[in-house]
């Protein structure tokens, strides 16, 4: 019993597939039309936890291709997460969203200006802003030497620098929140339960800020106040898969 | 006032009949109780004039008509419209217009039908004269309901225009439609439009037929108010919207004829109202054809699913009731056509007949107009279907090829429903058929293709993955990255400490100078219990001195070479086997120099040196 279980183990991680693979056998199949066989490769690939933005911005072709445009809206919100320069996946969105007549998301000041760079390039920013500006002041007399002019000087720079990430780093922790209803027509209901009395749909793709949670759903707020209990089949979170 | 209105109506067929005297004055016109509102007697019309009834008007017993009578209205002039009247007397239902005979320099402009009260049916003409003089509209018959009638002989006296007076303009009426050629069955969104003129305005288009064109004619029920451009000046127009759907490929003419009501600004007019126009009147005018050229659907790049649909549409996402079913378990799909074109007569995607997979039923067709001003070809066609699936394992409903032909890019344009994904499983009743069959893979699924030519468009794929990470949030959450937090702390911590350290050794160098004394020592120390082990009393001796000298040194001035036997011994003062033995170990060392063979044991007096050095240990 014991060698036929290693025999499988052996088995399972000699035909593993890397998400190179996947990423490669996904593109191949969109590239010879079959959008279906693309999208479960790469659905596949974000079941693993395996994120890329590569991997997502094509998970959000193949899904749109199948006609899944809240999958495909979510897939393009995660890959611009991961690259917020990638034009083609800016693109994507705007088109998703004028197709789908969907609001442009009004995201606050701050919200905008955390979506300049890639998340963890801002907290790398500020943990070289601050922690850089304390060691260029605190190290020369720590280590018995002279501190020089030019330590204060980059010492002020960095710390700007880091205050200039305070916002973004604000502003992540505001993103956080956001989400987008998978299916059309999701219902935003009055209570966190199924027989809930319906108060209004959301389109599918539509984006959504996480207010509250209670068991499997959450309390969301979307575009014109439209606030209600969505159930977690209706709804993910765009930074952390349910 | 009533009363005497009635009796004025009962004799009113005789004055018909009566020839009249050549001396008596013209009687009181008949007026229908209508008209008895309007002032101004002068200009009240003369509906009958009893010198203009033919004696022998033909009387038709079966229609009871009991006198038909022509008039003009006074005061024509070159240009300017006069009213031409038929009034049948004793007749209600006659509802044929009569053909007027053409008649040299003069134009006539059917008004309409009106009944009056006690059976008094009156055709109204415009006429226009185009020359001045005297005209005779002969007489004329006409037929209704199989009866002839005749119209007695009128004569018209035309005098000149007044100096500078312009020619009276009617309404221009027009037929507008997009400046292109169109395809057979394809639905044109047009306009009839009525311009306003110096002399007529019109205000309300009543009713509209088509009269010729091989096209399908449909027009709206309202009328708008529009501004139009006519030889570069803007002018009041209204206009009604119509749809044409070409029927015929080839050279088209369409036009119609429309009752518009309208307000004439005549001075001559007999209802003239105290604001310049004069009161409504109803108008039946032949608008002049428009020409246009249909062209046949081309042959070529025909797509499959075409069934005749014309326009520019978009295919909306199809909504699947569920996506998983049970075998037998119907659901339903809805594909949603939007578009300006034909959509009314639009039929739904053809779907396969002999599917393996699914038994499809016909759709149900639900029409969307929201009869936009702006786009009156807008609408929402809605075909639902209802599916049930034959059997377990299938992935996908089929696939329905569907296009239309876009006349403005001539081109025909694939808008075919692509495969939904379902996960079909086997019914309750027969689970045996479960998992017979391997999973499909599942088809194909075709892009939804857009009909208008939208900005923002679907990009192509990234070629490299990227780098991979396991995480979407970002770090600032995650438990590793504030702790990684502490580590800087810490560095500086350890770095103050360090500091601190040194300033508290700078400080207190004895510490050093005492440190170093005891590892000396203790290296001495060692060096001098090997030599014991060896029987090598020379190195014993030098050792232990080595060591006895290091361990002291902290407790006096004097670098540790330095320091004498008598340094020593006076430090050990207070111990006297310390003492004893140091003074042994120095002496022996002396005497060992200068080359005496001591009797001295290292090996017994190991002991007595390590109390010696714990002791100078102590003292430092």
């Amino acid at each position: 019993m014991k060698t036929v279980f290693l025999f499988l183990l052996l088995a399972t991680l000699a035909f593993a597939e890397s998400p190179d693979d996947r990423f490669r056998n996904a593109t191949s199949a969109m590239n010879s039309g079959d959008y279906g066989e693309s999208a479960y490769q790469l659905r596949e690939l974000v079941a693993e936890r395996q994120f890329s933005h590569g991997s997502l911005h094509n998970l959000g072709n193949a899904e749109w291709k199948v006609v899944r445009p809240g999958h495909a809206i979510l897939a393009w919100e995660r890959a611009q997460l991961a690259n917020p320069h990638d034009k083609n996946t800016a693109a994507n969105l705007a088109f998703a969203r004028h197709t789908a007549e969907l609001p442009i998301p009004n995201l606050a000041w701050h919200e905008s200006y955390s979506a300049l760079l890639a998340p963890n390039a801002w907290l790398l920013s500020a943990c070289v802003g601050f922690w850089g500006g304390v060691f260029l002041l605190t190290l020369p007399r720590l280590l018995g030497t002279r501190r020089a002019d030019w330590h204060q000087g980059v010492a002020a720079l960095l710390f700007a620098a880091f205050l200039f990430t305070i916002p973004a780093l604000f502003g992540l922790n505001r993103r956080g929140s956001l989400g987008v209803a998978l299916g059309d027509d999701t219902a935003l209901r009055l209570t966190p339960t199924r027989e809930g009395e319906k108060l209004v749909e959301l389109s599918a793709g539509t984006l959504a800020r996480v207010e509250k949670s209670r068991g499997n759903f959450f309390y969301v707020r979307a575009e014109g106040d439209r606030a209600g209990w969505i159930h977690r089949d209706g709804f993910e979170r765009i930074w952390s898969p349910n | 006032m009533k009363h005497f209105l009635s009796l004025i109506f009962a004799t009113g067929p005789l004055f018909a009949q009566l020839p009249p005297a050549a001396s008596d004055p013209v009687p009181a016109p008949q007026q229908p109780p209508i008209l008895q509102i309007q002032p101004a007697p002068a200009q009240r019309p003369q509906f009958i004039l009893p010198d203009q009834v033919q004696p022998n008007a033909q009387i038709i017993p079966n229609l009871r008509v009991q006198g038909v009578s022509a008039s003009f209205d006074p005061g024509a002039r070159v240009g300017r419209p006069v009213k031409y009247r038929v009034t049948l007397m004793g007749a209600t239902r006659i509802t044929d217009l009569p053909q007027v005979p053409e008649v040299e320099g003069l134009t006539f402009r059917p008004l309409g039908r009106s009944m009056q009260g006690g059976g008094v049916t009156i055709f109204m003409f415009d006429v226009i004269a185009n020359r001045p003089g005297s005209f005779v509209v002969p007489s004329f018959e006409f037929t209704t309901g199989g009866n002839k009638i005749v119209v007695p002989l009128t004569r018209l006296e035309v005098a000149d225009a007044q100096p500078g007076e312009a020619r009276y303009q009617p309404v221009l009426s027009y037929i507008d439609l997009p400046k292109r050629d169109f395809y057979v069955g394809e639905t044109i969104s047009g306009r009839i439009v009525f311009v306003e003129t110096p002399d007529e305005s019109p205000t309300y288009i009543q009713h509209v037929v088509k009269t010729g064109g091989s096209v399908v004619f449909r027009v709206d029920n309202m009328h708008r108010n529009v501004e139009v451009e006519i030889d570069g000046v803007k002018r009041r127009a209204v206009a009604k919207p119509v749809q044409i759907t070409a029927l015929k490929e080839g050279p088209t003419e369409v036009n119609c004829q429309v009752i518009v009501h309208i307000q004439k600004r005549d001075s001559g007019a007999q209802f003239q109202q105290p604001g310049g126009f004069a009161m409504q009147t109803q108008s039946t005018i032949d608008v002049p054809s428009t020409r246009f050229q249909v062209l046949p659907l081309p042959k070529e790049g025909r797509l499959p699913g075409f069934s005749g649909a014309i326009g520019q549409f978009l295919l909306g996402a199809p909504k699947i009731s569920g996506t998983e079913v049970e075998v037998g378990e119907p659901i339903t799909m809805a594909i949603s056509l939007t578009g300006e074109g034909n959509l009314s007569g639009v039929s739904a995607p053809d779907v396969p007949a002999d599917s393996p997979d699914w038994q499809i039923f016909k759709p149900t067709t639900d029409l969307d107009a929201p009869n936009d001003e702006a786009t009156p070809l807008l609408a929402t066609k809605t075909f639902t279907f209802t599916l049930i699936p034959k059997r377990p394992g299938v992935r996908a409903t089929p696939a329905l090829p569907y296009s239309y032909f876009d006349p403005v890019v001539a081109k025909f344009v694939d808008v075919s429903v692509p495969p939904q994904p379902v996960k079909v499983k086997a019914g309750a009743e027969n689970p045996a058929i479960a998992s017979t069959k391997p999973e499909e893979k599942a088809p194909e699924v075709a892009e939804p293709k857009s009909a208008k030519p939208i900005e923002p468009s679907l990009t192509g794929l990234a070629e490299s993955p990227g780098m991979w990470t396991r995480s979407l949030r970002p770090a600032l959450w995650s438990r590793w990255f504030l702790a990684a937090q502490a580590l800087p702390i810490v560095l500086l911590a350890a770095l103050w400490a360090r500091r601190a350290r040194r300033e508290h050794l700078a400080a207190n160098p004895q510490i050093l100078r005492r440190r170093h004394a005891r590892a000396a020592a203790r290296v001495a120390l060692g060096e001098a219990r090997a030599a014991a082990r060896r029987g090598d009393q020379n190195a014993f001796l030098s050792a232990s001195t080595r060591a006895i000298r290091e361990a002291a040194a902290p407790l006096d001035t004097a670098q540790a070479g330095s320091l004498t036997q008598e340094e020593v011994l006076h430090i050990l003062r207070d111990d006297e086997v310390a003492s004893r033995t140091a003074k042994s170990i120095f002496e022996s060392a002396e005497a060992h120099r200068y080359g005496a063979n001591g009797t001295l044991k290292p090996d017994k007096l190991i002991p007595d040196l390590e109390h010696t050095l714990a002791r100078l240990s102590a003292k430092a």
